[in-house]
């Protein structure tokens, strides 16, 4: 029994630091209340011609966003609110360390999150921690209903709260379709194909921060 | 100047015909009930178009606002609208023909040649008239009831968002084409009125024909894959390649070049039936 102890030991002590380490994530979140930031949004998704389109965004702690834009701005189904809302449950999660990575040469921790719920949308989320500046450096989040979207943070000025000067989701566009009688184009006489698998690409590109202002 | 004259005698018959505000009152009614049914309900309209990205991706902004208002009306109506134009355009040699009228217009100091270009012309005319409407109707009605915003246009390709400064002259652009499409609706409606010696064939052979090219054109059968290019019902749609990004200007001017080949049969093979046409019986 003592060896078994012995031999699980290496395991409990990896759970605690990453308890200890999403537990320092949360409480560096707890500290924006509330910010207002300037966003530009730029598609580049397969079957989707869109310009890049500027739109302002407040968020409110925990989890609530509002996004006013000029026109017709794409943003991912998941991935953008879902981070807070982890952060803001941090009861709701088994957290697991799954090793070490180095993105763009900076050494991160990767956290599995499994929800303790097993009813819900989200299946697991797998941030990626720069443990030495507490910033979260990529996301993947994997959800029943919208399969996987992959974020990835860029930061600048607002660092110290941990917030992002550039997001870039990526995310799976196989599935799109278009309604053959929706968009009937008489002109076009050849026969329509399923779009191969391809990725597409949401850049988030923020300035003017306003930080609980 | 005679010519002139004529146009404006042929101008003033389409306005005394009750049949000619059925085309106007027709467009009325049904961009109302096209505008209540989104104002009411739109957004489940807009959700089915979109399910498909809506699985992956979420859209912010006012989707449904007048810009997609007056693209939903136009793409429902513009096939409705021949209909609505061979029904006064169809009657305008036919229909003197039928009255009796004909014989005693011929008479006057008038080459036939010049009476039935002032027919085309009234009816161009006429055409114009419900284009514009419908465009009113459509276009300012619709962004005065919804607001302005960027359009979001569901094409074979995929998505395409047009930003709101984009967008006013692409309707103008498409309006313009939509027009001669249906120009050539009322050429040909008053070619086959040269043919008959009543009202109603040549109305109800017009969407005949129009029936016909349309489902040769939608058939998706290869063996029809020499002719449809040549169908002015296939090009008919061209308005629709003003909301496309980048614009497929060779493919609007082939429609043009098409249409414009239409316009020029039917006109000339109205004149030659015309020229030879037996008004005493």
């Amino acid at each position: 029994m003592k060896y078994l102890l012995f031999l699980c030991l290496p395991f409990l002590a990896g759970a605690q630091q990453a308890d200890a380490l999403f537990g320092q994530l949360v409480q560096k979140f707890k500290k924006v209340h509330h910010y207002e930031v300037l966003a530009q949004i730029k598609p580049n998704i397969p079957m989707i011609r869109i310009l890049p389109v500027r739109a302002n965004i407040q968020f409110q702690y925990p989890n609530s966003y509002k996004i006013q834009s000029a026109g017709i701005s794409i943003l991912p189904k998941n991935g953008f609110s879902e981070l807070p809302q982890l952060f803001s449950k941090p009861n709701q999660f088994t957290v697991i360390a799954s090793g070490q990575e180095t993105l763009d040469g900076v050494n991160t921790s990767i956290l599995t999150l499994l929800p303790l719920d097993n009813e819900g949308d989200l299946i697991l989320a797998k941030i990626w921690v720069d443990a030495t500046s507490l910033l979260v450096m990529k996301s993947l989040i994997t959800s029943k209903t919208n399969g996987s979207i992959t974020s990835t943070f860029q930061y600048a000025g607002e660092k110290s709260w941990g917030l992002p000067a550039r997001m870039t989701f990526s995310m799976d566009v196989k599935k799109f379709k278009i309604p053959k009688g929706l968009a009937t184009d008489i002109n076009r006489t050849s026969r329509q194909v399923d779009a191969p698998q391809q990725k597409g690409r949401i850049e988030i590109t923020f300035s003017n921060y306003k930080v609980n202002g | 100047m005679i010519f002139l004259y004529s146009t404006y005698n042929e101008l003033i018959k389409i306005a005394l015909k009750p049949r000619s505000y059925l085309g106007l009152a027709a467009i009325t009614g049904l961009v109302g009930i096209i505008l209540f049914a989104l104002h009411a309900d739109g957004m489940s309209m807009i959700s089915f178009v979109t399910a498909s990205f809506e699985q992956t991706l979420r859209f912010e902004g006012e989707v449904l606002n007048g810009n997609l208002v007056a693209f939903i009306i136009l793409q429902m109506l513009i096939v409705h609208i021949p209909l609505l134009v061979a029904l006064v355009t169809g009657d305008l040699i036919s229909g003197e023909a039928a009255m009796g009228t004909l014989r005693m217009l011929a008479t006057k100091p008038i080459s036939r040649r010049q009476l039935l270009g002032s027919k085309f012309l009234a009816g161009g005319i006429y055409t114009l008239l419900i284009v514009i409407w419908l465009g009113i109707l459509a276009v300012l009605v619709g962004r005065w009831i919804f607001g302005p915003g960027d359009l979001m246009v569901l094409n074979s390709d995929g998505l395409v968002i047009i930003q709101e400064n984009d967008v006013l002259w692409r309707y103008a652009g498409a309006f313009c084409v939509a027009f001669f499409a249906l120009l050539t609706i009322s050429n040909l409606s008053i070619c086959l009125s040269c043919f008959s010696d009543n009202s109603i064939g040549p109305i109800v052979s017009t969407m005949a024909i129009i029936l016909l090219f349309t489902i040769i054109g939608t058939l998706d059968v290869p063996v029809f894959d020499p002719i449809r290019p040549f169908l002015f019902t296939t090009h008919m749609a061209a308005w629709r390649s003003f909301f496309e990004d980048p614009m497929p200007w060779d493919s609007i001017r082939n429609s043009l070049w098409v249409m414009t080949l239409h316009h020029v049969v039917f006109i000339a093979v109205a004149m030659f039936s015309f020229n030879r046409k037996d008004i005493t019986v």
